[in-house]
C-alpha cells in the first residue's frame, strides 16, 4: 500500500480521486454468460486429463474467443496451428540490444495465448537489475525449456502483416529472456544489420526472420527477411514501442 | 453451493484433472479481476475480452504456477497482462476507449465541473467520470498500476509481482500517472477559492504592456 502521508499533496489528492472511482459492481450478466461458456468449452476441451504445461503451447484458441479477433487469421492461422513445438530463434543481434526490453522481439502470433501469463514489459527499466527476480521468483513461473515455442508464420503480401508484427514485439518483450540467444537464427544467413533485435520467424513460406530496429523518436522501423536474402521482403513502421 | 477449499486446493486439482475446480476458483475472484479489467481497459466491451483471455490463459497455464505467491495475486497478474496484451496489440486509442459509465462522449478532460448541478450525486458522477476519462489517457502500464494500487488499493509490494516488475518500477509509474492526472483534473482537487491556473477574472481594466508615450520626465 502507499503510504499517503508521504506523497506530495497533490498526488494524495489524485489518490483519493481514483480511490472514488473504483468499480464494484460484479460484470453483466451477459459477461459473465460469455465467461461461462468459453470455460465449458474448456473444460470439454480438455477433458478430465491432467493439466500439462505443454497444453498451453499446442490447444488451439477456443473458438469464440478467436471469432472475436480483429482479422481473419486465415491461412495463416491454419497454418500455425500445424507448426507445433518447431522451436523459435530468437536474440539479438548486438548484446545488450540497447538495453530496451520494450523494442524487444520475439514470440509467435500463433502463440497469442501464451502472453497473458508473461510479464510485461518495462521489467528492463527499474528493475532490470531484479532480473534474478524476474519471472522465475515471480507467482508465476516460466515456462524454460518445458517446451519449445511455435514459429511464427507472417507472409509478407499481407496487409495486416504490421498488426501480427506489432503483435510479435508485444510478445517478445515478454518471452525474450527465455530463449536461448545462441539458437538466435541459428542456419539463417542475413545481412549484417545495425543495431536492433530480430526474431525467427517463418516467412512466406521460408525461414526468416523479423528485425526490430532500435526506435528512432516516435517510430520503429522493422524489417521482414527470408533467410539468405540481402534485401527485406518487407519494411514496416511502428509506433515506437 | 460453496466449496470449503482453498485457492490452491482448487487450482491443484484443476491441474490434476478436476473439471469444476477452475470455474469455482475463477467465480471466486470474478469480480474484482472484472473491475481490475474494466478500470485498465476503459470499457465493458474491452474489458470482458481482456478478461476472457486471462481466464483462458490461467485455464491452461495453471500448471506453470509454483505457488510462490497468492493464487489471486497471479490471477491477477494473468487478466492484467492479457489486458495490456490486448491493448498493445490492438493498439486502442486512449481517446478512443470511454469509461464504462459514461454517456456524454463530448469532451472529456478538459470539461469543467458544470455548475448548474447542484445536486451532489450529479457532482460525484460528474466527478467520477472525469477521473475515468483522465485515466483513460495515460499509457496502458501507467494505469494498470493506477488501477491496481490506487483503486483496488493492493500493496505495492503484491502489485510489483502483479505486474512482473519491481516495486520501484511500480511506485514510479504510479507516480508518473498521479502527475499527469492531478494536471488534468486540477480543477477537482484544487479547494475552491485557490484557482492552479487559467485565465485571470474577466472583470477589471486591463493593465497597459507598453510605457505611455511622452516626452521624458525632467
Amino acid at each position: 500500500m502507499t503510504d499517503p502521508g508521504g506523497l506530495p499533496r497533490e498526488q494524495e489528492a489524485v489518490r483519493r480521486l481514483l480511490a472514488d472511482a473504483r468499480h464494484d459492481a460484479p460484470p453483466p450478466a451477459e459477461v459473465v454468460a460469455r465467461l461461462d461458456e468459453t470455460l465449458a468449452s474448456l473444460v470439454a476441451e480438455r477433458g478430465s486429463e491432467p493439466l500439462r504445461d505443454a497444453d498451453a503451447l499446442t490447444t488451439t484458441p477456443v473458438t469464440d474467443l478467436a471469432a472475436r479477433r480483429r482479422r481473419a487469421v486465415g491461412t495463416g492461422l491454419l497454418a500455425a496451428a500445424a507448426i507445433v513445438v518447431a522451436g523459435v530463434a530468437v536474440g539479438q543481434l548486438v548484446p545488450g540490444g540497447g538495453g530496451d526490453s520494450e523494442s524487444a522481439a520475439s514470440s509467435a502470433t500463433s502463440s497469442r495465448d501464451l502472453s497473458p501469463t508473461d510479464p510485461p514489459q518495462e521489467r528492463s527499466q527499474a528493475d532490470a537489475g531484479a532480473a534474478e527476480a524476474g519471472p522465475e521468483a515471480g507467482p508465476e513461473a516460466p515456462m524454460r525449456s518445458t517446451a519449445p515455442l511455435a514459429v511464427p508464420t507472417l507472409s509478407s503480401a499481407d496487409p495486416d502483416l504490421d498488426e501480427d508484427v506489432l503483435d510479435l514485439r508485444t510478445r517478445a518483450t515478454f518471452q525474450a529472456d527465455r530463449l536461448d540467444p545462441s539458437e538466435a537464427l541459428a542456419g539463417c544467413e542475413l545481412p549484417r544489420l545495425e543495431r536492433g533485435r530480430s526474431v525467427g520467424a517463418e516467412v512466406d513460406g521460408r525461414p526468416g526472420a523479423v528485425v526490430f530496429a532500435q526506435p528512432s523518436g516516435a517510430a520503429q522501423d522493422v524489417a521482414v527477411y527470408v533467410c539468405g536474402r540481402e534485401e527485406p521482403v518487407r519494411t514496416l513502421t511502428l509506433p515506437a514501442p | 453451493m460453496s466449496d470449503d477449499r482453498s485457492d490452491q486446493q482448487l487450482l491443484r486439482a484443476h491441474v490434476d484433472g478436476d473439471a469444476e475446480a477452475f470455474g469455482v476458483l475463477f467465480a471466486r475472484h470474478r469480480d474484482r479481476l472484472w473491475a481490475v479489467a474494466l478500470r485498465t481497459m476503459g470499457n465493458p466491451e474491452d474489458a470482458a475480452d481482456g478478461l476472457q483471455d486471462g481466464m483462458v490463459a490461467a485455464f491452461r497455464r495453471a500448471g506453470s504456477f509454483r505457488g510462490e505467491a497468492a493464487v489471486t495475486t497471479w490471477l491477477h497478474r494473468v487478466v492484467v497482462n492479457a489486458c495490456l496484451d490486448r491493448m498493445r496489440a490492438a493498439k486502442i486509442r486512449r481517446l478512443e476507449a470511454l469509461p464504462d459509465d459514461v454517456e456524454d462522449r463530448g469532451t472529456l478532460v478538459a470539461t469543467a465541473v458544470h455548475d448548474d448541478q447542484p445536486d451532489e450525486a450529479a457532482e460525484d458522477s460528474e466527478r467520477r467520470r472525469r477521473v475515468l476519462a483522465a485515466l483513460a489517457t495515460l499509457p496502458p502500464d501507467q494505469r494498470a498500476a493506477l488501477v491496481l494500487v490506487d483503486m483496488e488499493g493492493y500493496p505495492v509490494a503484491e502489485v510489483a509481482q502483479m505486474l512482473g516488475c519491481a516495486e520501484g518500477t511500480v511506485k514510479s509509474r504510479c507516480a508518473r500517472g498521479r502527475t499527469r492526472l492531478a494536471t488534468l483534473l486540477a480543477d477537482l482537487h484544487h479547494p475552491a477559492g485557490d484557482p492552479p491556473h487559467g485565465n485571470p477574472p474577466p472583470d477589471g481594466p486591463v493593465r497597459p504592456t507598453a510605457r505611455p508615450r511622452g516626452p521624458p520626465a525632467s
